[in-house]
């Protein structure tokens, strides 16, 4: 169930079929696709000499290359595809598409390739991004989730998520039983497509048998919007937070002095070592690997100067290239975690997260009064004050007597616009708080984890900046105990008591690289079950209140 | 399954202890652990011992401390389980819903009841009885037993447990037992067969398309190109129509291009080939130019029509004899088979890549011998060493050789002219792919050991030999030589200075090498 791996299974296939030069032909999205998991050293020694986007129409004509497509069956591609078979540019097409193709489009390719050009055509469901090898995401943050209501799919999003989702089931093969949050009417709705999509293509989910049908878990963001508030403790999920990661790259141009070739960096735990280590640990470990990190290459860079015979110069250029990896690696990552910690430092981040923890996790007394000290402080952004008031109004929003408002009036004060508090109102809207108060006592409506956690707890480290669990994690664990009850968590269809060996988690409005962590960390620590994990997108917290910013505007 | 006569051995529901109070205190005490493990199959099945279970087990060890370390009949299938923890994992997880009459398995039952009432999870399907199952394979217990877990190998009893995988059969720790698996009488994995047993790590994660990384795909390839024959067959008819069209325009055109200064009605003519659309026939875009495609006669507007040749054989380009007008749809079909069996020009770079391509293949077939000689050579288990020296050195001088040529070959495809954009990306990105093949390839090229002096009979063959190794060992410095100009360049490039120092140096290095061995070669000579 490593879903890097599949994703570049696929490609292989797509490329080492056809010997000879090719031209590697994409559309917008899997372009994102491709460039998550392969690299160009991979394609260029499958002889991928050029690699263009299908939407480019000043294409010349090389007649002498062969042409490998990847496309998704948009209506949009799929007509590009067809200009393109109409007057072919290159000696002969191998069509893969990335979902589901329908009859009419398979005719209108057919019909148009008169010149006999196209040798082969195959679906390839690759309709998705692989971020982590148990994390996908099917990029759509550019997309209006909901229609008329919070409780309506828009219809565009709705097929663009079905078709996704139902790609990642293709690709894992697994044909699995569907569970969904019973208060979350875009869950059922998704639930009940999916249902409908294997029974329509049961060929396609025609796989082998297993011992226990997979679980495929439907869960809704609005459940848990504690999550993407918090600030972020492990590497990859505290540069999307305080960066922001897109499509595997880091953006760092806006340090000033930067190399140029350190401006736009790569993080891939597929070809990148360190990262693959380091990735999910905490701030205060990854600071002692990486001085390590930069020892080891002392060494290296000391022995590599006293060339003194013939043997070590050969030895010297065997290992030149893996030197020059190594270098350029480690000043990608001196370079990155060097501004992190002075992004912490600057905006006291380490103070604000204490607070964003004892208000996820505990209730204090003090609260109030800790808010109010922090959003006086100068040297705090804007943005974590707004968090603050946000996760207070989360854990007291539903009681009677309660400060949101006057908090509200406090940021103003603190010149903190009149609009940018609009998202407390709206935020307010987005999680049902009016919904939950009567509720509080059924499980799914309380959003805070009650703070047990037994890993913590056996492990005996507490951290105080990583107290809090997602609730995906804690989910999980129910459902691995048989704790998960079926009037929470219905099945769409059938039901069954074993316990699960293999779990998709599907998230609506996004998850988080901390929940894609603390699924890692699952994995690790239960060797019987095997759990993958994807939304719609990947929140930071920025993303996360556009994205409510969004929904509240239905 | 034996059964030795020197280990102790119960039954249960026989007496078999002396003291009967110390029974009771035993009883007592499963009792309470088979309570705790209805617990801990309800909730904590899903952890592995050492996280969950901690508390339970070492309640159970210090009951258990003084009492000696037995081996248990399991009253239902006679399995032969050590400890009392054991056999009620063993009971609990093989004997579920047995009807038996032994009091403890009522107990755990009624416990059971109890608490499925409480969590709401009665369970509706009853398991059918467990069949046997095949043990035949399985590994005998010692005293002295290691986890069969690659790498684990942690000693076996009572602190991490001790148990056979039902699949292969071999002893495990508990960890490496946490695994669940459907097996078949004969102890194979199978999806198919309603019974759960206890496996190992190993049998659970290799079994048939657990570690698939292969998704699924569909080929439509046949389908595809059943419904583009079907259409070609259409279009053939079609084709052949307008083709005809075609050769009697041209005809026409040959006609009055003889007659010229003839007034023709040209017009009339063209018409007896196609009948044209009335104009009125067609309303849409009033605006644009409209023209009549001589081909299929229908009215076109002016961004759709397009000047054609016209050949009287059109497979024959020298009876070319003017052009017409006709709709890019018809131009299409019209030429389809001209278009699609021109012989195109083949670009140097193509031709190059070829050459490329060559090299490669020989050096694909060399190179695994190389390796096989070399590994014969240096393990000293060479049969005819001389002989197999000499083919070495044949094989890497041809190595050198070809390695040399991809890089010539390289370089000229990056400097060949060019004013497309497309063919300037493709000749660059050849020629990196070309260094890539190279640094996978010819930097991890073996040197050959130094020959054995054996065979060295006088000094003639040694002078030809030392020259040979020089000129040898100068192919090898040139190569590092042109490849760390290439470093130091980019180095360079990219401004990294600590790199370019390094660099540097070794390139003054390599390059005293070579004046040195210049200088030896001349000498000799």
């Amino acid at each position: 169930m490593d879903i890097v791996k599949i994703s570049q299974t696929y490609v292989q296939k797509m490329i080492n079929n056809t010997p000879g030069m090719k031209v590697l032909l994409l559309d917008d999205f899997t372009t994102l696709y491709i460039s998550a998991i392969a690299t160009q050293s991979n394609l260029l020694s499958k002889e991928v000499f050029l690699i263009d986007k299908i939407e480019n129409t000043s294409r010349e004509r090389m007649k002498h290359l062969k042409c490998i497509c990847f496309l998704r069956p948009s209506a949009k591609s799929v007509q590009l595809m067809i200009d393109e078979l109409r007057n072919p540019n290159y000696g002969s097409y191998y069509l893969y598409f990335s979902n589901i193709l329908s009859k009419s489009q398979i005719e209108r390719m057919a019909e148009a390739d008169q010149q006999e050009t196209v040798r082969e055509l195959q679906e390839f469901y690759g309709d998705f991004c692989a971020v982590n090898s148990n994390f996908y995401s099917l990029n759509l943050q550019s997309y209006q989730i909901y229609g008329d209501s919070l409780n309506t799919w828009n219809n565009d999003t709705f097929k663009r998520t079905v078709e996704g989702l139902r790609a990642v089931l293709l690709a894992l093969k697994k044909r699995p039983m569907i569970r969904y949050e019973k208060n979350s009417a875009l869950g059922k709705r998704l639930a009940s497509e999916i249902n409908y999509q294997i029974q329509q293509e049961s060929q396609l989910f025609d796989f082998r048998r297993y011992d226990t049908p997979p679980i495929l878990l439907i869960l809704d963001r609005k459940n848990d919007p504690v999550t993407p508030l918090l600030n972020q403790w492990t590497y990859q999920a505290m540069v999307h937070e305080l960066i922001g990661i897109n499509n595997g790259r880091v953006d760092l141009s806006r340090i000033s002095d930067i190399k140029p070739d350190l401006k736009e960096i790569v993080l891939s735990a597929d070809q990148d070592i360190f990262f693959k280590n380091n990735m999910y640990l905490n701030f205060g470990d990854l600071g002692v690997n990486i001085k390590n990190y930069v020892n080891e290459f002392q060494n290296r860079h000391h022995n590599s100067v006293n060339i003194e015979s013939i043997n070590d110069m050969k030895k010297f250029v065997e290992e030149y290239p893996e030197f020059k990896k190594l270098s350029g690696n480690v000043s990608k990552h001196v370079t990155l975690v060097s501004e992190l910690s002075r992004l912490v430092s600057k905006d006291s981040l380490l103070e604000v997260s204490e607070l964003e923890q004892n208000l996820a996790c505990v209730n204090n007394s003090n609260d109030l009064k800790e808010v109010q000290n922090l959003i006086k402080r100068g040297n705090i952004t804007d943005e974590s004050k707004i968090k603050l008031v946000l996760l207070y109004t989360i854990r007291y929003g539903s009681q009677n007597r309660n400060e949101v408002n006057a908090l509200k009036n406090l940021l103003i004060q603190n010149g903190i616009s009149e609009d940018r508090t609009k998202i407390i109102d709206q935020f307010i809207r987005y999680v049902e708080l009016d919904q939950r108060q009567n509720e509080e006592t059924t499980a799914i409506n309380t959003i805070f984890d009650k703070g047990k956690n037994v890993f913590k707890g056996l492990k005996g480290v507490e951290n105080v900046y990583t107290q809090h669990t997602s609730k995906v994690a804690d989910t999980i664990q129910s459902l691995l105990k048989g704790k998960l009850r079926d009037q929470l968590y219905p099945y769409i269809e059938g039901s069954i008591r074993d316990r699960p060996q293999d779990i998709i988690i599907f998230m609506i409005g996004g998850a988080t690289y901390g929940e894609a962590r603390d699924i890692a960390q699952l994995n690790e620590e239960i060797p019987n079950v095997r759990i993958i994990l994807g939304g719609t997108s990947i929140h930071n917290t920025q993303s996360f209140l556009d994205f409510v910013k969004n929904a509240a505007s239905v | 399954m034996s059964n030795t006569k020197t280990r102790p051995k119960r039954t249960f529901g026989i007496k078999v202890q002396e003291n009967n109070s110390k029974f009771e205190e035993k009883f007592i005490n499963t009792n309470n652990i088979i309570h705790n493990e209805v617990e801990y199959n309800k909730r904590n099945s899903t952890l592995s011992p050492n996280d969950n279970n901690n508390n339970n087990f070492i309640s159970f060890e210090d009951s258990y401390q003084n009492s000696n370390f037995e081996f248990y009949e399991c009253p239902i299938c006679n399995e032969e389980i050590l400890g009392l923890y054991q056999l009620n994992i063993h009971l609990d997880t093989v004997h579920t819903e047995n009807k038996s009459g032994n009091v403890i398995l009522s107990l755990f039952k009624k416990t059971q009841k109890i608490t499925e009432e409480i969590t709401g999870t009665t369970k509706t399907n009853e398991k059918p009885t467990q069949p046997v199952i095949d043990k035949s394979h399985w590994q005998k217990s010692t005293n002295d037993d290691k986890c069969s877990y690659p790498e684990c190998e942690k000693p076996l009893g009572i602190r991490n447990g001790k148990q056979n995988c039902y699949c292969c059969g071999k002893l495990f720790c508990d960890m490496h037992t946490n695994f669940s698996m459907r097996l078949s009488e004969s102890a194979k994995p199978d999806s198919n067969s309603p019974f759960w047993y206890k496996v190992c790590q190993s049998c659970y994660t290799s079994r048939e398309g657990y570690n698939n990384t292969e998704g699924q795909r569909r080929n439509l390839t046949n389908a595809f190109i059943e419904a583009r024959k079907n259409n070609i067959e259409k279009l053939c008819l079609e084709e052949n129509l307008l083709i005809l069209r075609l050769e009697k325009l041209a005809q026409l055109k040959a006609e009055i291009n003889e007659k010229k200064g003839i007034s023709i009605n040209q017009k009339a003519l063209e018409q007896s080939i196609v009948q044209w659309k009335e104009d009125a026939s067609s309303i849409q875009c009033s605006i644009c130019r409209r023209h009549h495609c001589r081909l299929c006669g229908k009215l076109i507007c002016s961004n759709c029509i397009e000047d054609i040749p016209l050949f009287t054989d059109i497979e024959n380009d020298k009876t070319y004899s003017g052009s017409t007008k006709s709709c890019n749809q018809c131009k299409r079909i019209v030429f389809r088979k001209k278009v699609m069996n021109a012989k195109e020009k083949i670009p140097s770079v193509v031709k190059l890549y070829e050459q490329i391509k060559f090299n490669q293949s020989i050096i694909e077939t060399i190179l695994p011998q190389y390796n096989d000689i070399l590994l014969h050579i240096n393990s000293k288990s060479s049969k005819n060493y001389p002989q197999d020296y000499q083919n070495a050195t044949k094989y890497r001088e041809k190595l050198i050789k070809n390695f040399h040529q991809i890089d010539l070959l390289s370089k000229r495809i990056l400097k060949l002219p060019t004013n497309s954009k497309y063919y300037r990306t493709l000749q660059n990105n050849i020629a990196k792919g070309s260094v890539i093949y190279l640094q996978n390839n010819m930097i991890t090229l073996k040197m050959l050991p130094e020959k054995n002096d054996v065979t060295i009979i006088n000094e003639d063959i040694e002078n030809t030999k030392r020259i040979k190794e020089i000129k040898d060992t100068l192919d090898v410095l040139n190569d590092q030589y042109t490849l760390l100009q290439g470093y130091y360049q980019d180095a360079l490039f990219r401004r990294k200075f600590d790199n370019v120092k390094t660099l540097e140096e070794s390139i003054q290095d390599v390059t005293d090498e070579i004046q040195k061995l210049k200088t030896e070669l001349e000498e000799i000579s």
